[in-house]
């Protein structure tokens, strides 16, 4: 009798521990997912930032040169690519393709020296390549976080709550391709 | 005894299943014991480099912002925004909770400039404010390779723009047009030694040095225990000077942090 009480608490201990643990890596999973849900809306806002930013600087641009049609056909099109993508990939592709478009942009000013000395382009110019540059941050935070919460769900026994209460991976915030790539402004020569 | 084997095994168990510590990467310098100033690549003179330092704590005093100066010889193929942000990251540049941190950093051989602003001044200096400063201030001094002079001048604007962010009424004075000869812009500091070497010739005379004691107990019992993270044991720092070069572990970052903000520059 003495014994079966014995074997009782030990095991009524272990479901405990069990428990409690299923609980603290459950709410660990929530804090993480919650994480990366947060550095995600840093990028957004990073990049609606950015969308702020062209259309004032496409207009400063086309004052001094109208002609280089090219180029601003290409960031309406990656613009809008932009506005279109879904998944974090699709974003991550299309924002590279529009920072891209947008560093041309900004190297045409050698062409125009003009535009290059114009006050409001400069700065325009130094507002792009900062947010350009905190979206990489952004991006660099976002993709630690992610890193750290996919590899959580997918050890154990982390998995085992993981697979019950669904968490799924996420995806990184690169593109397919292509390192980083940051908009030079050189106002040197 | 088969129980306490079973649980020794356990122990080990989750010893080695425990994750590993993650390592940093370390490439990054660390700061000097006088933290405002991190002159690597011996550009500034000693002069500047204690205007720098007396300036950058007097704003650290009244608005908890730091600005901080870095030189380096080479960004050894890094990117000026990836190594700011990493040095900034690393150091904590501002307050924990303000994030207002600025740092200037300049690479004599790879001829460029950037000024990383922490989240909390992006108000006070966007992007292309800081790059008018560069424009203004500092590109031209360092086109004729004075780079201790254009250090200074960008320090000197960027506080200034900090103490108006803050509503603080006395600025640095700012020589606003490089090139133009400077007149003498060591009055205000001093002014301050004069001021203390009054108070202490007060103290003794009048109430027989005991502030100074004082003080002296203050120094040596703040430098045997360690400091924190922000700012300075407040004895040391006025009793010394900082020429000497750090005592009682200088001065550090307040755990401020940067998203990437303020803008760089070639010349």
């Amino acid at each position: 009798m003495k014994k079966g009480a014995l074997v009782l608490l030990v095991i009524g201990v272990i479901i405990a521990i069990l428990v409690i643990s299923a609980v603290g890596s459950y709410n660990s999973l929530v804090a993480k997912s919650e994480s990366v849900n947060t550095a995600l809306s840093q990028i957004d806002n990073q990049l609606q930032r950015r969308n702020d930013l062209i259309p004032n600087l496409v207009e400063t641009v086309k004052g001094y040169a109208a002609h280089e049609e090219e180029i601003f056909t290409n960031i309406a099109e990656a613009r809008a690519k932009l506005a279109g993508a879904v998944s974090v990939e699709e974003t991550a592709s299309a924002s590279n393709e529009l920072s891209n478009a947008l560093s041309r942009l900004l190297a045409i000013a050698e062409n125009y020296p003009e535009l290059k000395a114009d006050a409001s382009f400069r700065q325009l110019a130094d507002e792009l390549a900062g947010t350009e540059n905190r979206i990489a941050v952004a991006r660099m935070q976002y993709n630690e976080v992610a890193r750290d919460y996919n590899t959580t769900i997918r050890r154990f026994p982390t998995v085992i709550i993981a697979s019950l209460f669904n968490f799924e991976k996420v995806e990184y915030f690169e593109a397919a391709e292509g390192a980083r790539e940051v908009p030079k402004v050189d106002f040197t020569r | 005894m088969k129980t306490r084997k079973i649980c020794a095994a356990l122990l080990i168990l989750i010893v080695l299943l425990a994750p590993a510590v993650k390592a940093h990467g370390l490439d990054y310098p660390g700061h000097t014991s006088n933290f405002y100033v991190n002159d690597y690549a011996n550009v500034i003179d000693a002069s500047t480099e204690e205007y720098i330092m007396n300036v950058a704590v007097a704003l650290e005093q009244k608005t908890k912002a730091q600005v901080v100066v870095l030189t380096i010889e080479s960004l050894e193929g890094d990117s000026i925004e990836n190594y700011a942000y990493n040095v900034f990251t690393n150091w904590g540049i501002g307050d924990k909770d303000l994030n207002n941190g600025v740092l200037i950093l300049v690479a004599i051989n790879d001829r460029r400039s950037r000024i990383e602003v922490g989240y909390g001044l992006e108000g006070a200096l966007p992007d292309g404010k800081t790059g008018r400063i560069q424009d203004e201030y500092m590109l031209p001094h360092f086109r004729a390779n004075d780079y201790a002079t254009g250090i200074k001048k960008g320090f000197q604007a960027i506080v200034n723009e900090i103490y108006q962010e803050y509503g603080i009424e006395d600025t640095v004075k700012v020589e606003p047009v490089p090139g133009q000869r400077e007149t003498s812009p060591d009055t205000d500091n001093n002014f301050a030694i004069w001021l203390i070497i009054l108070f202490f010739i007060f103290d003794w005379f009048v109430l027989k040095g005991r502030i100074t004691r004082f003080l002296f107990m203050l120094f040596f019992l703040g430098n045997r225990g360690g400091r924190g993270g922000g700012g300075f044991g407040s004895g040391g720092s006025k009793g010394g000077g900082f020429g000497g070069g750090g005592f009682g572990g200088g001065f550090t970052g307040g755990g401020g942090r940067t998203g990437g903000g303020g803008s760089s520059r070639g010349w």
